[in-house]
């Protein structure tokens, strides 16, 4: 069998890198440069997200930093090529709000906290209730009044079926006492071109990329989904505001395999930190309104958020039937 | 009006844009023509040099990228057999064809001049009829898109070659490949065999190159000692410049593609794939000059498939510009070039950066005229290629759709998915089961399934939703005549002559 032994070479090999890698001489981790894997296409959010953190990365690490784009399955793909590398500290993974819905699934082929530890939470997005700029719904008010009375009539798009955007759309309705009709679309820019025809109420989806048609009147904002209103829309009431008690939002990570040293934890979450206060990183934030909610929550804290958000997505997965 | 013009042709000619545009068209094309590269990752590559430049020079830089991906699919398309994007498949299909019969230079004339003629054509609609077209693609909602892409699949009948059970045989089958990965409307995993690679469902580019490029390699291997006719007619370039006649004879087609290029490139759930293969199909459909040809080498074909994807670019554009909404992966990119710059593409650019609009504009026209010199040169250095032996030149075109299938996502399993879809592209052949259909159904089967649900629930799950605006009563109509005219008109091809 050539494969077979092929492959006990390679098994040789692994174990020697992990036995060189634990060896004292490894004191001064890093040694190589660091993989960040994102596990989305390059040029989408998360992607652009972890490229402005690695900037201010680079210039701390001696051996640099590599962005890995691996996208398919959902994020699954990704996350599971990290869970299949060492604990070495020298893999982390972009996680995001894709990989704790991920963790309610029954399928789950890798679960976010039995077998990855987080570093940090960078962000935490803020959505919005849209709607067509000429649509007859003025308030968020008139919206759910005709909600409450024609229930599943309001038709609302989102992506992903099962995930995050189903999950936000159908929840905050939920808590607002409206059945909506949720719809699902390939990308954000098919979704904004059927309410902008007319051809969907609306839908809820995170603001920045939103806003330019919002400024332009094209479309509205009935309220923004967080604790406090929006500075790029003052007169857009939120939803706590409105007495709708929901203000969950898309957040972005930072995660290694667990059972990496916790000193080299230590070394990453110290480094990730700096860079969020590196100025490319922090127009980054301002010029896509990532910095309306404070995103960032240190290790533990960031493990009971994505603990309290998986308890919170499979109440919802269960009531939509995903989970049973 | 014309002060913005005059502004942006003095921005765009200034030294640094006019070498930014000539780098960008060079490596679109480069990243275009080969297999493991798409245009969208071409401009990706490019996206991370534009920090520091200019805007104007970083557009310029980038639309250059754009339009020579588009430009570039073909080559390799037309040389090797191997589509370099998925749009390019018609291309692969008649042009292809058109090489093994010693023409190679010819088809790459057609293409090239058909394809500067679609891009010229859009950018000329686009600057005339920006909003025009925009709020004419906004009325596109899922029921017009389920029936653009029921017109799309009713060509089957036109690209069936002999026997139109076969082809709908084959069609049914990329149907069903299309239903493989995760189900957009409940995100119910469907044939996936618990594995990871099959949840985003099957990569066309994967599928296309094993069904066609490598089967084709393996249906060669039979005569492993053949000659190949590529290169000993070629004659070179000048001599086969095709006369303007031809393109007088197929006039209909010439002004036909362009049209459904810029329009279905506006919609943001299509774009140039689906472009391409519509206007393919209707050539195919209306061919009134050697209809049998289709699938053999027919030059109205690529003339039709290459106008309408170039023709994309503009459309694709005018969504971008006036609206803010990407249509596809590449023009997505565009996004975050705007982004990177400060500036948020959307229906207010106009007012705030007219500067960068026009710009823009203009860098699309020079870089199309540029195209074609450039272009020009590298089918010139790339048909030199032609001049191997059969068994040399497979070879490599084996190793560029292995690299191909691997680089789409760093992937192995896509390699070994590519190389099961050679097979089954070998006995598909064998058994004189057309391919093309198949690819056809794989690539508008998704946005079929997934168009008439949305539209399902839209209207609460009656079918009369599908047939409540008059853009889908027309397009499912010219899809009945075209599914029916054939059987009245050839009654033996059912049978499978």
């Amino acid at each position: 069998m050539k494969h077979g032994k092929t492959l006990s070479w390679m098994v040789v090999l692994i174990f020697g890198a992990v036995l060189a890698a634990a060896s004292p001489a490894s004191a001064q981790f890093p040694e190589r440069a660091i993989e960040i894997l994102v596990p989305f296409g390059a040029g989408g959010g998360s992607d652009t997200a972890a490229r402005a953190v690695v900037e201010g990365m680079k210039p701390q690490l001696k051996h640099g930093v590599v962005v890995n784009n691996m996208p398919g399955g959902g994020a699954t793909k990704g996350m599971l090529y990290v869970a299949q590398q060492p604990a070495d500290g020298y893999t982390v993974l972009a996680v995001t709000t894709s990989h704790l819905i991920d963790a309610v699934k029954p399928k789950t082929r890798a679960h976010i906290l039995n077998d990855f530890d987080p570093l940090c939470r960078i962000q935490w997005d803020t959505s919005g209730v849209i709607v067509a700029g000429d649509s007859k719904f003025k308030t968020l008010a008139e919206l759910i009044d005709f909600g409450k009375k024609n229930p599943k009539m309001l038709k609302f798009a989102g992506t992903s079926p099962g995930g995050w955007s189903e999950i936000q759309t159908v929840a905050f309705f939920k808590e607002a006492g409206v059945q909506v009709t949720f719809v699902p679309f390939d990308s954000g820019a098919e979704i904004k071109a059927a309410i902008l025809g007319g051809h969907i109420t609306g839908a809820v989806e995170e603001l920045a990329e939103t806003l330019p048609l919002i400024n332009a009147g094209k479309l509205k904002a009935l309220c923004v989904i967080m604790d406090k209103r929006h500075p790029a829309l003052p007169d857009v009431p939120s939803s706590v505001e409105l007495k709708v008690n929901y203000d969950h939002g898309l957040m972005r990570a930072w995660g290694v395999k667990k059972g990496t040293p916790p000193e080299r934890q230590k070394l990453l979450l110290d480094v990730i930190k700096k860079s969020l206060e590196n100025p490319v990183y922090v127009k980054y934030i301002q010029d896509n309104h990532l910095d309306v909610r404070p995103g960032f929550l240190g290790p533990e804290e960031t493990r009971a958020y994505w603990g309290s958000e998986i308890k919170f997505y499979t109440d919802v997965l269960t009531e939509l039937g995903y989970v049973k | 009006m014309f002060d913005l013009y005059w502004q942006a042709f003095t921005t765009v000619l200034m030294p640094q844009n006019l070498l930014a545009m000539a780098l960008g068209s060079l490596w679109g094309l480069l990243a275009g023509a080969l297999p493991g590269i798409s245009t969208s990752m071409g401009v990706v590559l490019i996206l991370s040099f534009t920090y520091t430049l200019s805007p104007m020079t970083a557009f310029v830089l980038l639309i250059g990228a754009y339009l020579g991906g588009i430009t570039g699919g073909s080559i390799t398309s037309i040389l090797f057999g191997i589509p370099g994007e998925p749009s390019s498949v018609p291309t692969v299909i008649e042009g292809y064809s058109l090489a093994k019969q010693g023409k190679a230079a010819y088809a790459m004339w057609v293409y090239l001049l058909c394809s500067i003629f679609g891009g010229l054509f859009s950018v000329v609609v686009m600057i005339v009829a920006t909003p025009l077209i925009a709020n004419f693609a906004l009325r596109f909602g899922p029921a017009e898109y389920f029936a653009l892409t029921v017109l799309g699949l009713s060509v089957v009948s036109g690209l069936s070659g002999g026997s139109m059970l076969k082809g709908f045989l084959s069609c049914f089958f990329g149907l069903f490949l299309a239903t493989v990965g995760t189900d957009g409307i409940t995100g119910e995993e469907r044939f996936t065999f618990e594995t990871v690679t099959l949840l985003g469902g099957i990569n066309f580019v994967v599928a296309m190159v094993g069904l066609l490029a490598v089967s084709e390699i393996l249906i060669e291997a039979e005569e492993p000692f053949k000659e190949y006719k590529g290169g000993v007619e070629y004659r070179g370039l000048m001599r086969e410049l095709p006369p303007f006649s031809l393109f007088r004879k197929y006039w209909l087609t010439m002004i036909r593609s362009p049209i459904i290029g810029t329009i279905v490139g506006a919609l943001p759930g299509a774009g140039a794939t689906i472009a391409s293969f519509l206007a393919y199909g209707e050539a195919a459909r209306t061919a009134k000059h050697e209809p049998e040809k289709f699938g053999k080498g027919a030059v109205e074909g690529l003339m039709a498939a290459e106008s309408a994807n170039n023709a994309s670019t503009g459309g694709s554009m005018t969504v971008l510009l006036s609206l803010g909404l990407p249509g596809s992966n590449t023009t997505a990119m565009l996004v975050a070039a705007f982004m990177i710059h400060g500036m948020q593409p959307g229906p207010l650019l106009l007012a705030t950066r007219p500067d960068i609009i026009y710009g823009i504009f203009v860098a699309m026209l020079l870089t199309n005229l540029l195209l074609l010199v450039l272009a020009g040169t590298a089918i010139r250095l790339f048909l030199e290629l032609n001049r191997l032996p059969y068994s040399i030149f497979s070879a490599a075109i084996m190793i560029l759709c292995v690299i191909g299938a691997f680089g789409i996502s760093n992937s192995v399993d896509d390699m070994f998915l590519m190389f099961a879809f050679s097979i089954i592209g070998y006995f598909m052949r064998k058994c004189g089961v057309p391919v093309a259909p198949c690819i056809l159904a794989l690539v508008l089967g998704d946005l079929a399934e997934l168009s008439l649900r949305r539209a399902l629930l839209l209207s609460g799950g009656s079918p009369l939703g599908l047939v409540a605006s008059p853009i889908s009563i027309v397009l499912l109509a010219g899809a009945l005549v075209s599914i029916v005219y054939p059987i009245f008109k050839k009654p033996k091809m059912l049978a499978g002559a």
